[in-house]
């Protein structure tokens, strides 16, 4: 008996050395208030646990108790770095309950800001999640490019990070004369600029070493955990809801949705890189083919949609973006459901995880392209 | 009503007048008198002038209700005995429930332009031969499919959705539910958002469970659905039978109430949670003290 317990005891000793590790919510890689509890078998996750819900404001439940036009600026703190794609989700939603149609000039606007803004994302994504793995310099020659995005944002809206950027049927205002030359003036830099990134990353052995192969989801598997966004395309699946689900002007361009083949970090990596340029070719189309008009269709004053109810959804930066939205005829919508993708991303970072080392958990993080006010609402 | 094309802080007056009580007046009246004051002007402030007599109970008391009259509106949530307010205490929430519920409006009926019946849909006809009772509805709003089922053959429907070739329903996009606290033996609705990769095409499963009855798990199907419905759990206190790991997911393990459930009040400060997890309160316990402060500040 007495063998049997120290035969146990050395068995635990030598063969099940388990720890728990947490890891935030303060730390600098997990991109705001996330905690993880790591359960590590030497250097290697054998279990992982989110500790979410830090930040929750309840922003569904304040839905319910205001106005439609009180709402949109509580969407642009969700995915605080691109407020601009959350307004577009949310006003699209009220616009198709309303059956209003949107001028063209303000779906073309709407394209052109959501788009850039879609970079904006994507460099921020890319300065952090460089820095996390070790690549310091890539942060400020991001952040570069993303203030010029930001400038742009600032003379047009007012505001640089909550852009408050549309209203229900259009935009507040038309933009200023000289927007059209300022933002093809960016578009002109871009491309060279991210050769410049992809010179220090593409090649670079340590970004390799720490990016292939680490994560790898098959498409199915993705599927199944509802991934979306660049996150479910590095895994090789076509699904863009701006192709396959038009909204907004989006029908009228050109592009190319990139896709990976490995699903791993590094195949996330190259489908961003590839999606910033192609956002470059929207804009460019946008720009070209901008229409004179209104920008603004004729809304009633006090929005009050039918009884009924919308899923709309929308390709946002971090993927796919929705709101369900549930109308009694009252003037404060009966229920208005959010459908974050960092929160539904973030759960595959269980799956993803589990076999690889701790640093490489940061890396996985970093993949996914979380934000924390979305995550928990 | 104006149709000129125009900047949503216009709306703000408009919309006040026509709510009838304005929002500070009664958040004023509200604090100065007693604490469940508070809780029993909301529906006044929220109900159309239109609105038909669904909850006569709550809007013919002028009066600050005394804590007996609250205990004898309907009780919607079956959580309200998990923790009987304590005396001089602002109520718990599920207490304060019919008063607070936002909108007392009718539960959706279908308006004729916006909800048509789906006719000619192979896909949905298939299920509807299929399941032949079990589909108690199949419309589409907004040109978007609703499909509505029982309880019991929610999970056999979703299975089906999934499996069949000529569904393919391989994404459970989005997975909620909305609390219609009139509707009795069906509070909640669970609305499951499934997408199809292959097919490009979308479907809306509705199942409705009555208050304080589990409803089944899918994350058997779609792994994806896991954090959903715990969050569904966490916000609604609807139990998912079969579900792995069923915690709350954004708010605290010991949390009192579901804040989504309607008769969840908004402005609602837990003050013994503080106490007892955060050793830290800005204002003392006076909670009428805290309501002047709040309207004084809008």
């Amino acid at each position: 008996m007495q063998e049997q317990q120290i035969a146990k005891g050395q068995e635990t000793l030598f063969d099940a050395e388990e720890m728990v590790l947490n890891m935030g919510p303060q730390h600098p890689s997990t991109h705001g208030v996330l905690r993880v509890i790591l359960k590590l078998d030497g250097e290697t996750v054998v279990g992982l646990d989110c500790d979410i819900g830090f930040l929750h404001r309840g922003v569904e439940k304040i839905g319910e108790h205001d106005t439609y036009a009180m709402i949109t600026p509580y969407w642009d703190r969700l995915d605080y770095v691109a407020a601009v794609s959350n307004d577009l989700c949310y006003v699209e939603g009220v616009e198709r309950m309303l059956q209003v149609e949107v001028p063209k000039r303000a779906e073309y606007l709407r394209v052109v800001l959501s788009e850039l803004q879609r970079i904006a994302s994507h460099l921020l994504w890319l300065g952090t999640h460089a820095m996390d793995i070790g690549a310091v310099t890539v942060l400020l020659y991001c952040f570069r490019e993303r203030e010029e995005i930001l400038k742009i944002f600032e003379d047009f809206i007012g505001a640089r990070l909550t852009a408050h950027a549309f209203r229900i049927g259009g935009l507040q205002w038309d933009v200023y004369p000289e927007f059209e030359s300022r933002v093809r003036d960016f578009l002109k830099i871009l491309p060279s600029r991210i050769d410049e990134y992809e010179t220090l990353l593409n090649a670079n052995r340590i970004w390799l070493q720490r990016t292939v192969g680490i994560g790898i989801l098959p498409a199915e598997e993705a599927i199944n955990l509802s991934l979306t966004g660049p996150a479910l395309r590095g895994s090789g699946v076509k699904y863009d809801i701006r192709k396959a689900q038009p909204y907004s002007a989006y029908p009228d361009f050109n592009f190319e949705i990139p896709i990976g083949e490995n699903g791993d970090t590094y195949d996330r990596y190259l489908v961003r890189m590839e999606e910033m340029k192609q956002s470059a070719v929207i804009i460019e189309q946008a720009l070209d083919g901008l229409p004179e008009g209104p920008v603004m269709a004729k809304v009633p004053k006090i929005i009050k949609p039918p009884i009924s109810e919308i899923y709309h959804s929308i390709e946002g930066p971090k993927g796919e973006l929705g709101v369900f939205m549930v109308s009694d005829g009252t003037g404060k919508p009966y229920r208005m459901r959010i459908r974050p993708p960092s929160y539904i991303n973030l759960q595959s970072l269980k799956r993803m995880s589990i076999g690889h080392l701790v640093a490489d958990v940061v890396a996985l993080i970093g993949t996914l392209d979380i934000v924390l006010g979305e995550v928990d609402r | 009503m104006a149709d000129e094309t125009n900047q949503d802080d216009k709306q703000l007056p408009v919309e006040k007048t026509e709510a009838g009580t304005p929002d500070s007046e009664s958040k004023k009246t509200a604090a100065s008198e007693s604490t469940p004051g508070v809780v029993a002007e909301k529906p006044k402030q929220a109900e159309p002038p239109d609105a038909k007599p669904a909850a006569p109970a709550a809007t013919d008391t002028p009066a600050p209700p005394k804590p007996a009259d609250a205990a004898e509106k309907p009780k919607p949530a079956a959580a309200a005995e998990a923790k009987p307010p304590a005396p001089g205490e602002k109520p718990a929430p599920p207490k304060a429930a019919p008063a607070a519920g936002h909108k007392p409006a009718p539960p959706a009926k279908k308006g004729p332009v916006v909800t048509v019946d789906i006719t000619g849909d192979a896909l949905i006809d298939k299920i509807k031969e299929h399941f032949g009772e079990a589909i108690t509805e199949a419309v589409a709003t907004l040109g978007q499919q609703v499909i509505r089922v029982k309880k019991d053959s929610y999970l056999e429907l979703c299975r089906y959705l999934h499996d069949d070739p000529d569904a393919m329903f391989d994404m459970c996009a989005d997975l909620t539910a909305v609390h219609w606290p009139d509707k009795a033996g069906q509070e909640f609705e669970i609305v499951a958002m499934l997408y199809s990769v292959p097919k490009n095409r979308r479907l809306r499963v509705k199942a409705s469970v009555a208050d304080g009855e589990a409803c089944p798990s899918v994350t058997g199907i779609w792994a994806g659905a896991d954090w959903l419905e715990r969050e569904t759990y966490d916000m609604f206190g609807i139990r998912f039978d079969g579900h792995p790991d069923l915690r709350r997911i954004l708010l605290p393990e010991d949390w009192p109430g579901y804040p989504l459930r309607k008769e969840y009040p908004i402005e609602y400060r837990d003050n013994e949670w503080t106490d007892k997890h955060l050793d830290y309160r800005e204002i003392d316990y006076d909670t009428s003290l805290i309501d002047v402060k709040y309207a004084e500040r809008r």
